[in-house]
């Protein structure tokens, strides 16, 4: 596996992991805060596709789905601090 | 002692204990060819199964909180908003999944009707899937009217009365199946039962033979014949398909998500008796909704309901009972002209109506509008499968040779350029969110009144930024090489190949 992608995981690992601690310090009664929670559940879940992804094709991954992917993330994270606010 | 280099990987050892424990590589389900696994369209029945567990664990989850009474049902779907804990997301979860699950029904079913997928031996399978299909209309249905909204009381209770159309003894009978003895605590009671218990073991029983069939048959043979040697071998299911699986899941929970971040559902009035509401049934029902209120059925009254009634029925018999009465010899698409002809009459039609019952609630839709919106799209359609078929149009061919040339273009041969990357996910970003501002246009232009005009500069919008979406993912594809393989899974998928 090339050195890029190894270190594209493991910062979205990472980002999975800051994601999963911010859902955990929201307060699930809040609307607001489950439009956050939502936010961040779907972009952990699509960290994990990713992750998937890359061990599912083995070499034989496919650049633009990453980018894909990561482009998501970031569209869905706008998404959320534009309709959940910024807490 | 083994080397630090032979030693295999956490994860394969993982694999391997779950599989020593469970035995997955030796079980019934059977692996899948290669090239299923490059086209989601093979997959959309296990997007539907993905869709019916999520509704079905957040359902449970509702149920818990949920009070079948005309009293105080409104109240416990405000207090599951308000007061449970991640009680509007989940609520939200369960309204998305089962939309999609309707939707992905549909292109399930468009799907197998254009590759012909009914035919011997998965006549059986097209039944099952269609009754399937019919059962997941119901649940929406008996869904629907749970909040014990005004709107939706007022929409069942337009279904009672096409109910009570049909002939007696049918009428009196699946009357009282529905609505017992026409008590709202009685139809709210047997609603709850439908949905919750009733239909769920319904499709759960049909759900198992369907499976049993597929594993039987496999997945159905593409049209083309021309597959290379490499993309036929197959797959096994454990950890191939299990992890394709797994990336359907997350992707598909994840735009439920997105979803609901997006357009999170509110709640509607609360039904009160006695107070006239105008019934509005949900999107996968509008276009029923349009038929039966078009100006000429509504002034013949009752023989009007029973014309309505009898064209369903007729409609839904056709299809159930396809694999019988479709006896055409060949099954490629450019031998079918009438065939695809039908199935994109029916799309277009499907839109057409729900787009008229959508834009004239409250009103009839008036004869001349539903003849001509009738009318128009059945001879476009027609007379285009007719010049296809006298050989005067050859869409297939102008695409193909579209593509043909992209598919010639010799481009540079790149790979692991995280500069690229950024760049293609930054375009493909842009153009997400232009389809998603078109999403707003139309949505504004259809229920803040404004003109025609917005709906169509949405509808060009939205297809600008899909194709540019594609064609973002496409060039990419072009320039690491993998575009032949991608056109022919393109090509297999529309048959020109």
């Amino acid at each position: 596996m090339a050195r890029s992608i190894e270190i594209a995981l493991v910062i979205l690992l990472l980002v999975q992991g800051v994601l999963t601690v911010l859902t955990w310090m929201l307060n699930p009664i809040i609307v607001t805060h489950q439009t956050l929670a939502a936010g961040y559940i779907a972009s952990s879940l699509i960290i994990l596709s990713l992750i998937t992804y890359v061990y599912y094709r083995g070499e034989e991954y496919d650049q633009e789905w990453i980018a894909a992917g990561i482009g998501m993330i970031v569209l869905i994270l706008l998404l959320t601090y534009l309709k959940g606010g910024v807490v | 002692m083994i080397k630090l280099s032979e030693r295999k990987s956490i994860i394969s050892r993982f694999t391997e204990w779950l599989d020593e424990n469970f035995g997955f590589t030796k079980t019934i389900l059977r692996p899948a060819p290669e090239y299923s696994l490059r086209n989601p369209s093979y997959w959309l029945g296990a997007i539907n199964v993905i869709a019916f567990f999520t509704a079905g664990i957040t359902g449970i989850i509702l149920l818990q909180y949920y009070e079948p009474h005309p009293d105080t049902a409104w109240e416990s779907v405000s207090r599951i908003i308000t007061e449970v804990p991640y009680g509007n997301l989940i609520r939200n979860i369960h309204i998305y999944a089962a939309f999609s699950m309707i939707f992905v029904t549909f292109l399930h079913f468009m799907r197998n009707y254009f590759v012909v997928a009914y035919r011997r031996p998965r006549e059986l399978m097209w039944i099952i899937g269609m009754l399937m299909g019919l059962a997941t209309l119901m649940m929406g249905f008996t869904g629907y009217l749970l909040p014990w909204y005004a709107l939706s009381y007022a929409a069942v209770g337009f279904g009672i009365t096409i109910i009570k159309q049909l002939p007696q003894p049918l009428s009196g009978f699946l009357e009282y199946v529905i609505s017992g003895y026409g008590t709202d605590v009685e139809l709210l009671r047997r609603f709850y039962t439908f949905h919750t218990v009733l239909l769920p073991a319904v499709i759960i029983i049909l759900l198992a033979v369907k499976l049993h069939i597929f594993e039987v048959h496999g997945i159905t043979e593409p049209l083309s014949k021309d597959i290379p040697e490499e993309e036929k071998k197959l797959i096994p299911w454990f950890p191939n398909i299990f992890l394709y699986f797994v990336i359907l899941v997350c992707v598909y929970i994840a735009s439920i998500l997105t979803a609901s971040i997006i357009y999170p559902f509110g709640i509607h009035e609360k039904y009160i008796p006695g107070v006239v509401t105008i019934p509005m049934p949900e999107w996968y029902f509008m276009w029923t909704y349009a038929i039966a209120k078009t100006e000429f059925i509504e002034v013949l009254g009752a023989t009007g309901f029973k014309i309505f009634i009898a064209t369903l029925i007729i409609i839904t018999l056709i299809f159930v009972f396809l694999p019988f009465i479709d006896r055409w010899k060949d099954k490629h698409p450019s031998q079918r002209p009438f065939f695809i002809a039908i199935g994109v009459w029916i799309v277009v039609q499907i839109s057409l109506m729900t787009y008229l019952a959508w834009a004239t609630a409250g009103s009839y839709i008036p004869s001349d509008t539903a003849i001509l919106s009738i009318v128009i799209p059945t001879i476009i359609v027609f007379i285009a499968a007719y010049l296809y078929r006298l050989k005067l149009v050859k869409p297939p061919e102008l695409v193909w040779e579209k593509f043909s040339k992209l598919k010639q273009t010799k481009l540079e041969k790149t790979s692991g350029n995280p500069r690229e990357s950024i760049l293609v996910a930054i375009k493909f970003l842009l153009t997400i969110m232009c389809a998603g501002l078109s999403f707003r246009i139309i949505y504004g232009s259809l229920s803040e009144n404004l003109s025609f005009g917005w709906f169509i500069l949405g509808l060009a919008f939205f297809a600008f930024s899909t194709i540019e979406s594609f064609k973002v993912v496409y060039v990419a594809d072009l320039k690491v090489g993998n575009v032949g393989r991608r056109l022919r899974s393109f090509e297999r998928w529309f048959g020109v190949g």
